[in-house]
């Protein structure tokens, strides 16, 4: 790993764009994102929050033709420019989607999949499918069936065990892409409970399209619109003081 | 609302009669040939050699040569068509060399089967100066099979959820690896269905044999292993009669006196093989599947 100065922030974004062959979706955005916060990103379908999102592991370049410009620093290199191996991004930076869909596996398979490719000896990994369950205080409500398919847990139980299954490299950095919108609202509790947690130890960037979610438990809000950053600031300020009329529109539900 | 009601009843009387009409004419077809060849199979039957001239002979040969060309016929089959589906679900961009492979898997399963046997007379038994053999007919079928094959694992391949793919991209796997570890064994279950459905396809085949795998058999000694002898069941560099062609033979131009009897028993045992295939992939199938998704 390439020692930089040490760094206060997650990422630094600099006029990032990227386009779907000739189609710009992402025009020129300047953000940083702090370590051990949560920052929300919001705004309306098809306003690129979620293109942003895969930008910040590479996902937008693996799974489609994406072209990409601009500055990503992560971990002191900018990944846009520079070699960054996908191997140890995606260690240091998990990512949770939408449709919590465990692999059809054990509960404890599908924990163990992402440290047994990062050359984590096989002895340790009783312990950190343990440890990584309690982070996503999973733990007591499956010990009895580690064994079992993960496919019999509740909806709210499998994005439990998709978090704790992105946990389980110990990466410093969670990306979600609107982990409760497949979710029961007693789920959606539960998650959002869980994801307040993980800031003391992980930099969480969530994807949302509700706006109270971003209100209860994000620290900065990051508003989107046609793929572009109309507002950016600390939560509490963004939805009681918009700078930007669209901002505000947008928050009172004008549209969106 | 009366004439969109009226549509709507018509519309499920007359699928339900069409349905009918096949469950009927499978179920006329396969009691008439097992009630006409159920008396003649015995254990005897099944395991006594074919008789050239004499009443009373067997099919145990062609039987085990059925059963040994489908053998060899998956072991090519399996790999190519894994090969292939994964190809077009996972590599395959969407051009057009791309849609040109598509045209040549899709005319190749509309080729006739005969056409292939003439196929794999000229390229495996002459110009490659192998002969009649099990090799050769196991080399045509896997032509036939192949296209059904490719299609399965690339249909099975395309039906695993996205979000697993990402799922193993996102935690660093490479796309390999995912395909390995995520993909295939999340689609193993409909391949092997396919593959199992397909077994009962290629062990009925009998036009793609009659010049590839040919239509004698030589004397077998079931006692010799060593598949380089000529009397080894095992050889495959041997001619092979399959049941399927036996069939067929005993009926064109076969001059023992039971001949009736032979082609009826012949052909209730290769229809029992292929229904027991294609029941076994649906039970397997979904057994599979509720074991791997504990649903």
């Amino acid at each position: 790993m390439t020692t930089g100065t040490l760094q206060d922030f997650a990422y630094r974004i600099e006029d990032l764009r990227i386009s779907y062959g000739d189609h710009q979706v992402i025009h020129g955005i300047d953000l940083t994102i702090e370590k051990n916060e949560v920052t929300a990103l919001i705004g309306p379908s098809g306003c690129g929050k979620s293109t942003f999102l895969k930008a910040l592991n590479g996902m937008v370049r693996t799974t489609s033709n994406a072209t990409w410009s601009g500055t990503i620093e992560w971990n002191g290199k900018n990944m846009i420019q520079e070699n960054v191996d996908p191997l140890e991004l995606r260690q240091k930076v998990g990512m949770v989607f939408q449709k919590p869909k465990p692999f059809p596996k054990s509960i404890y398979e599908n924990v163990a999949f992402g440290p047994k490719i990062h050359g984590v000896k096989k002895k340790d990994i009783p312990e950190i499918v343990e440890q990584t369950l309690r982070d996503a205080y999973l733990f007591d409500e499956v010990k009895d069936r580690l064994h079992e398919s993960a496919l019999g847990l509740s909806g709210g139980q499998q994005q439990r065990l998709c978090i704790a299954r992105a946990l389980a490299t110990s990466p410093d950095i969670l990306l979600m892409d609107e982990p409760t919108s497949a979710l029961d609202p007693l789920s959606t509790i539960a998650v959002e409970e869980l994801i307040l947690k993980l800031k003391e130890k992980y930099t969480v960037v969530l994807v949302t399209h509700q706006m109270e979610q971003a209100a209860r438990i994000s620290d900065s809000t990051a508003f989107f619109l046609m793929g572009e950053l109309i507002e950016f600031n600390r939560t509490d300020a963004l939805f009681q003081n918009p700078k930007s009329q669209q901002t505000e529109d947008y928050i009172t539900g004008r549209f969106g | 609302m009366q004439r969109r009601k009226l549509a709507d009843k018509t519309a499920t009387v007359v699928l339900t009669m069409f349905a009918a009409i096949i469950v009927i004419i499978l179920t006329a077809l396969l009691g008439y040939v097992l009630s006409l060849g159920i008396q003649q199979v015995n254990w005897d039957f099944l395991t006594s050699k074919s008789s050239s001239f004499r009443a009373g002979g067997g099919i145990q040969d062609q039987l085990f040569n059925s059963f040994y060309i489908l053998l060899w016929t998956m072991i090519f089959t399996i790999p190519l068509g894994l090969a292939g589906g994964i190809y077009m679900a996972e590599y395959a961009k969407d051009n057009r060399i791309t849609a040109f492979i598509r045209i040549c898997i899709e005319t190749l399963a509309s080729l006739p089967s005969i056409v292939l046997g003439m196929f794999g007379l000229l390229i495996f038994v002459n110009a490659t100066g192998m002969g009649y053999s099990i090799l050769a007919g196991a080399l045509t079928l896997t032509i036939f099979n192949l296209p059904i094959m490719i299609r399965t694992c690339e249909n099975a391949l395309r039906a695993v959820p996205l979000e697993l793919k990402e799922g193993g991209l996102a935690l660093g796997y490479t796309h390999w690896r995912t395909i390995t570890t995520v993909l295939l064994p999340s689609a193993f279950p409909s391949i092997l269905t396919g593959i199992i459905l397909s077994c009962g396809l290629v062990f009925g085949e009998a036009a793609a044999l009659l010049y590839s795998a040919g239509m004698t058999t030589p004397k077998l000694d079931f006692g010799n292993l060593n598949p380089f002898a000529s009397d080894s069941p095992l050889n495959i560099m041997r001619p092979a009669e399959t049941l399927s062609v036996h069939i067929w033979k005993v009926n064109s131009e076969g001059i023992i006196p039971d001949l009736r009897d032979v082609a009826d028993g012949g052909a209730a045992v290769l229809v029992t093989v292929i229904l027991i295939f294609n029941i076994s992939a649906r039970v397997f199938g979904s057994w599979l599947h509720k074991k791997l998704t504990a649903k």
